[in-house]
């Protein structure tokens, strides 16, 4: 009985360990999360010392809703892009025969989904500029990219996204993809389902949640891109991040109360994707369950 | 003919055979079982028969069809898994109506069928339930229904109870032939549970690395095994080495011991042939060390060594002389316990006689 008693406490001490090892997490999480978001709540809901909405009211001024509107497109565009090309890519991964070849392409998408920024934006600039090496490349083949095409605009902003959002979603959607019974295609076959029918009447079912899932996870990361937007194009590309910066930075005009509320509106959208996200996640878990 | 015929199928994984040679016809309505250990190629040999496997050479043949030029989807083979392979996103109902939908059967029909098959497979209630919702027996059997709800030429099982628990399984293995026998559909039913092939087959194929080692119905392939490998795989048996003593007496020396079996079994060997004596475990009487042994009978004494409580039955470890045998006594019989010294008798009509490798004669 002593011993059960003894077992008891120690499992106890174990547990009360553990939390402590949180600690230096939670610590971090309260300086550079909830401080900074309890903050922005404060002063985004601040005009004059008092509570009040005025800086969300002159968010819907043409120019920011203009912005919203470029990010949203950006975003829903690349995300996408990134779901319906990255699924392919995903698939065709999982699909290698290759073990070394399978990890070697998880590996290069683990390292390009954190590549972005301003590296990035030098990258494409050297690469697709006016003088970068493929458009001088394709000019001597007599393909002139340029002025049909620029890389500091809206087309070639989505290029760049998409240079990071497609390896996210790959590694998002492998997981999933490799949850795919054989057994589900081939009783799908037995009871008389060309591949095409098994594609839409079973395996696009099942991957579901996964691939909206990882579509609203796309699309708050290209929301709340900012480094390699302005990087490559500066003020030319109206985005949510951009006016942000510009309003804090006071290029065009210093007002810290307007930026803190489009920051905040930008949480929200973030908060409802990432929601979204572990909402379809959950769902996925309960029926492999 | 046979309703199906399987010629000489060979399929090797980078060249590592899997199946050697395999033939064999079914007839419409019967119900075979592929029984073998894990690897001995009874699932790539139903697999080959669904098409998801191309047999490197051999035929399969459906009637005057040959099916290895028809895709999977078009074989026309109910096939049932065992994990089940429901589709997760879909109700129990509407795994069941999957197969009809995909053929363009109408709504009416569809309507008509899926609870039909819900009570065949006694679940009538169960239609509105997702697989997650359901436990592993009723799954299987939604798989079942979902098999069947194409009136599949030939049904194919793949070791379907093996994920389940004893008693779902010995109530699923019985409900499964029940519904076999009353829709008449021809059935291939793979599995390495040689009490569950012996229990629901009209006949099993033992297989053995590819190879078939016997067919026959269950009580052929229990009683008259016909290779050390079926003798062994099949239920227990004791295998008593020896070398033949005298043929015409049907006699046969085995260490200390001298064995009578019948005359006929041992017609084709010369004395001092090797050989093997197989005798079941329920075969041998166990009596009293000095209960006086009937004539014409063999008779051994021996030491249990080990008791083991299977149920109805004892399971006896002996030791014969230096000789490890096994015997079966009724629970409800005289009690023995270990140490004890007891007298074996076996009827020669009881022994079997193997040589070497090669087939069982009696």
């Amino acid at each position: 009985m002593a011993k059960t008693e003894d077992a008891r406490r120690a499992t106890q001490r174990r547990g009360s360990a553990a939390w402590f090892g949180l600690v230096p997490f939670l610590l971090f999480a309260l300086a550079f999360e909830l401080l900074p978001v309890l903050t922005l709540l404060k002063s985004g809901l601040t005009v004059d010392d008092r509570f009040g909405f005025g800086n969300f009211g002159r968010a819907l001024t043409p120019t920011m809703l203009a912005a919203f509107a470029n990010s949203f497109q950006i975003s829903l565009v690349t995300a996408a892009l990134g779901v319906g090309l990255g699924t392919i890519v995903a698939y065709a991964i999982i699909k290698t025969k290759s073990v070394t070849v399978q990890h070697a392409l998880t590996a290069l998408a683990d390292v390009t989904a954190s590549f972005g920024g301003a590296p990035l934006a030098f990258a494409f600039i050297i690469t697709l500029g006016s003088t970068g090496v493929v458009t001088l490349l394709l000019q001597t083949i007599g393909i002139d990219l340029y002025p049909g095409f620029r890389i500091y605009s809206v087309a070639g902003l989505t290029i760049a996204y998409l240079y990071f959002q497609l390896p996210l979603l790959i590694l998002l959607i492998i997981p999933a993809l490799l949850g795919l019974k054989r057994e589900w295609r081939e009783a799908a076959m037995s009871l008389g389902a060309t591949s095409t029918q098994y594609w839409l009447r079973v395996a696009l079912p099942i991957l579901a949640p996964s691939l909206l899932g990882s579509f609203l996870l796309l699309f708050a990361n290209a929301f709340g891109a900012y480094a390699t937007a302005w990087t490559l194009t500066g003020p030319d590309v109206n985005l949510v991040t951009v006016q942000i910066a510009a309003l804090v930075r006071g290029e065009v005009q210093l007002d810290p109360g307007l930026a803190d509320a489009l920051a905040l509106l930008s949480i929200v959208i973030m908060a409802i994707c990432v929601g979204g996200y572990q909402i379809l996640t959950g769902r996925v878990k309960r029926s492999a369950s | 003919m046979a309703h199906v015929e399987l010629q000489d199928l060979h399929k090797s994984y980078a060249g590592k055979p899997a199946v050697r040679g395999f033939s064999l016809g079914i007839e419409q309505g019967e119900f075979v079982s592929l029984l073998g250990p894990s690897g001995c190629g009874k699932t790539t040999t139903l697999r080959i028969i669904a098409g998801f496997e191309v047999p490197d050479t051999g035929s399969v043949r459906v009637g005057a069809e040959d099916l290895l030029a028809v895709p999977p989807h078009r074989r026309g083979m109910g096939v049932v898994f065992q994990n089940y392979a429901l589709f997760p996103h879909l109700t129990a109902a509407s795994n069941i109506a999957f197969g009809m939908r995909i053929s363009g059967r109408s709504n009416a029909e569809v309507n008509r069928r899926v609870p039909e098959l819900l009570a065949l497979v006694g679940l009538d209630d169960a239609g509105s339930k997702y697989p997650r919702e359901m436990s592993g027996g009723q799954q299987q059997r939604i798989a079942l229904a979902r098999a069947l709800a194409i009136e599949p030429r030939m049904l194919l099982l793949d070791e379907p109870l093996s994920a389940l628990d004893a008693v779902v399984r010995v109530a699923l293995r019985d409900e499964i032939r029940r519904i076999q026998m009353s829709l008449g559909v021809t059935t291939l039913y793979v599995t390495h549970d040689q009490e569950e092939a012996l229990a629901i087959s009209d006949r099993i194929v033992v297989m053995r690395e590819g190879r078939i080692e016997q067919v026959g119905t269950a009580e052929d392939i229990y009683a008259r095994p016909a290779s050390r490998f079926v003798a062994g795989f099949i239920g227990k048996m004791n295998q008593i080495a020896g070398e033949v003593a005298d043929p015409g007496q049907g006699r046969v020396r085995c260490g200390n011991h001298s064995l009578l079996v019948p005359p006929r079994a041992l017609a084709s060997f010369a004395a001092g042939t090797e050989v093997t004596v197989l005798v079941r475990p329920e075969a041998i009487d166990v009596e009293p060390a000095e209960a006086p042994a009937p004539a014409g009978v063999n008779q051994l004494r021996a030491r249990i060594d080990a008791i083991t409580f299977l149920g109805a039955i004892r399971r006896l470890g002996l030791d014969a002389g230096g000789q490890r045998m096994v015997a079966d006594v009724s629970t409800a019989g005289g009690s023995f316990g270990r140490g004890d010294t007891v007298s074996l008798t076996f009827a020669p009509d009881a022994c079997r006689i193997l040589t070497g490798d090669g087939p069982a004669t009696s």
